[in-house]
């Protein structure tokens, strides 16, 4: 059987270093992903998501990807300019 | 403070694990918010991707369980039998396609008690699967009772007064059944837990992998941790690695969790030894 694959709809956000993409519909609030971040960048908000709240200081570490349970928060890192 | 606008630059970004799950009806998955499994699971997609495993040539098996509901969700090869008899219906896969890298997940209630003498059995014949056990301390699909592996003094909720068993040490059972890579991880170490699995994945023979995972909807509740933060920062503060246990007395490590590589050896895979005997009956008549 084919997989009819479902499209979820995703928030971009430009910060300095790279983008971070957030899948509202699979954030479930459970607070990991603002606890482990090293800059303080993400807070939850009124309706118990992930929000951006201090997007320039992120420093694109991933450890929000990594550690969070429901694949919902994600980071490209930008390609490096070549000088 | 107020949130960021959302960027209008649009970037064609489609993530590297939704490729490899079911992404339809089935998303969000059941876990809990907060549940260990899924950071398990993520570390065991990039682990796969990172090895370049196809999607054809992986196999994932489960029993009955939270853990177990894992295979639903991966876009592979997936199979969910009875309850425990993961390994044994793994080991049919083995032996019919040696070819088939088959991964085992279950919970600690799956693996060591209903399953348990598949878990020693298998690995005493070094039967070529990685096994991941998550050690949440309870059954939590179930409504939190007291596993083989709930400490000491825990609550479950058929131990309102705290448990007075000694738990079970997957990893030493393993080893003492002659398993050929046994080693031990918490959730809150992603590097260590995605480098354990690919390692484990690289080795012959049963591999075995126990991952601390935390379940703060009911064991958290239970022991008065309910929240993911706490019941992290609680795993990582009764965390010890393998070199720092070895200058620790006894009474120092009663409570702790041992992490690290515990045993990992060559071995010859049941699998290659069964051909071979098939080579030889059928030569002799």
């Amino acid at each position: 059987m084919k997989l009819k694959r479902k499209a979820f709809p995703v928030t971009t956000i430009e910060e300095p270093k790279g983008f971070i993409y957030i899948y509202p519909d699979l954030c479930k609030g459970c607070d990991l992903c603002v606890v482990l971040c090293p800059k303080d960048i993400l807070a939850l908000g009124d309706d118990l998501k992930v929000h951006v709240v201090n997007p320039t200081d992120c420093i694109a570490c991933y450890l929000c990807e990594w550690n969070c349970p429901d694949f919902a928060i994600f980071i490209e890192k930008k390609e490096k300019k070549e000088s | 403070m107020t949130p960021a606008k959302a960027s209008s630059r649009k970037t064609s970004f489609s993530p590297m694990i939704h490729s490899y799950l079911r992404m339809d009806e089935r998303f969000p998955h059941v876990w809990c918010p907060g549940c260990g499994i899924g950071i398990v699971f993520g570390a065991l997609i990039h682990a796969v991707h990172e090895l370049k495993i196809p999607k054809k040539k992986l196999l994932l098996a489960s029993g009955i369980g939270c853990t177990s509901r894992m295979p639903g969700y991966l876009d592979a090869d997936t199979f969910h039998v009875l309850h425990g008899r993961a390994l044994a219906a793994a080991t049919g896969v083995k032996l019919a396609r040696p070819d088939m890298e088959v991964v085992v997940v279950g919970g600690d209630g799956d693996m060591l008690a209903i399953g348990g003498n598949h878990f020693i059995h298998t690995a005493r014949r070094n039967i070529g699967m990685t096994c991941i056990v998550l050690n949440n301390y309870n059954y939590a699909m179930t409504g939190g009772q007291q596993s083989p592996t709930t400490p000491r003094d825990m609550f479950a909720t058929t131990a309102p007064y705290g448990a007075i068993d000694d738990p079970v040490d997957a990893c030493l059972l393993a080893s003492g059944a002659g398993a050929a890579f046994v080693a031990r991880t918490t959730t809150y170490n992603f590097v260590q837990l995605k480098r354990l699995i690919k390692t484990a994945l690289s080795r012959k023979g049963f591999r075995l992998l126990e991952v601390v995972a935390q379940c703060p909807t009911i064991f958290g509740r239970l022991n008065r941790i309910p929240t993911p933060k706490d019941l992290v920062t609680w795993i990582k503060a009764h965390t010890v690695t393998l070199e720092a246990a070895k200058k620790m007395d006894a009474k120092e490590l009663e409570d702790k969790v041992v992490t690290g590589v515990f045993v990992d050896r060559e071995v010859e895979e049941y699998s290659e030894r069964y051909a071979r005997l098939v080579k030889k009956v059928r030569n002799a008549h």
